[in-house]
């Protein structure tokens, strides 16, 4: 097999790609600056939708196909966000191999470029179904900093035999560092859309609580810490939650039972 | 007033219960608590003066993850509230 892979973790460091992601130079300025990221953060309805845009565009500023893969710690890898159905098709069949130039990025924590897959010899079979998929080149590069027991590499599949020289790597990295903060936004949308949820639901059960509080103070003539009492001394002695123990007060009121001051709920 | 000597304190309780503070603390809102999280986690952790009715609140959000568990209310309540033993953690 000729010099048909580019593994940069073995080159010197003058070709400006840094192993370790977290020395990734903070000042390279990706594809997508401030404006570019609130544009593209307005013009999608959705975090999914955040996500793919990025990876389409980033497509169309390379002339190639494009994902992202992420890796919680203690799941499988899966693909976050691609530019087409082929990128995608091509990640699944590395998780599916178990190995690919993804992963062994994700592994290493470096650059891994594959220049022609029809004359790869590492992976496995992966290289002959990428090739048969359509790819003939990728380059996958480390996200820095994505989160927390989080890994994620953004991957580039070319149709034709790539030029991984200087340029193209560097136009690359810009990337991935782009993506490193559209991935780690993203996450913190999650995350806040994830806490409005449960905020619903929680103020969903103090609604039937509070309400079961104040038949309370009707029926016992006491407080509102006094009628919160009752409610926890009940859930206490039946083992259940309030709110369960104000959904059955609120039935009771609603089939007419008056209750009676003294009672036990 | 003192709490109830009898089952866990609300510090013990929340560390047993492997509860980050925003699980706790929605639990706690679900209930009626008006504090937000870091208030509610220094009242946790610092066993700040409170009245009962806080202090009860909070008790129950705990005791309301064990009972998901299988546990009893294990996390006690303030002396005001006549203390009913049930499986300890």
């Amino acid at each position: 097999v000729g010099p048909c892979t580019v593994d940069v973790s073995q080159e010197p460091p003058d070709h400006q790609i840094t192993q370790d992601p977290e020395t990734f130079d903070e000042h390279v300025e990706g594809p997508f600056d401030l404006v570019a990221m609130q544009r593209l953060l307005s013009l999608s309805d959705t975090i999914q939708g955040f996500l793919d845009e990025f990876t389409r565009r980033a497509a169309v500023e390379t002339g190639h196909h494009c994902s992202i893969t992420l890796d919680r710690r203690g799941d499988d890898p899966y693909t976050v966000a691609s530019s087409d159905g082929m990128t995608l098709e091509l990640d699944e069949l590395q998780y599916g191999n178990g190995d690919g130039p993804c992963l062994e990025a994700m592994r290493t924590s470096s650059p891994v470029i594959v220049v022609d897959f029809s004359r790869e010899s590492r992976f496995g079979d992966y290289p002959a179904h990428a090739f048969r998929v359509g790819a003939r080149s990728s380059m996958s590069y480390p996200l820095v900093s994505v989160g927390p027991s989080m890994r994620g590499v953004l991957n580039l599949y070319a149709e034709t035999p790539l030029d991984p020289g200087p340029e193209l790597r560097g136009r690359v990295q810009a990337l991935a560092y782009s993506g490193s903060g559209v991935v780690a936004l993203a996450q913190r949308l999650a995350g806040q859309q994830e806490l409005i949820g449960n905020l619903r639901l929680a103020l969903r059960s103090r609604t039937a609580i509070d309400q079961a509080i104040g038949v309370l103070m009707g029926q016992q003539r006491c407080d509102a810490p006094a009628a919160f009492k009752l409610l926890v001394q009940s859930s206490r002695n039946r083992n259940v939650k309030l709110r369960d123990v104000a959904a059955g007060i609120l039935a009771s009121v609603q089939r007419g039972d008056p209750g009676s001051p003294g009672a036990r709920y | 007033m003192s709490p109830d000597p009898i089952g866990l304190s609300l510090r013990d309780g929340f560390d047993l219960s492997g509860m980050t503070v925003e699980q706790a603390w929605l639990r706690y809102v679900g209930l009626g608590g008006v504090e937000g999280p870091a208030e509610m986690a220094r009242q946790i952790r610092s066993q700040a003066a409170m009245d009962d009715y806080e202090h009860d609140l909070i008790a129950q959000a705990l005791n309301e993850h064990f009972l998901d568990h299988g546990q009893d209310h294990p996390v006690r309540y303030s002396p005001g509230m006549a203390h009913i033993p049930g499986n300890q953690p």
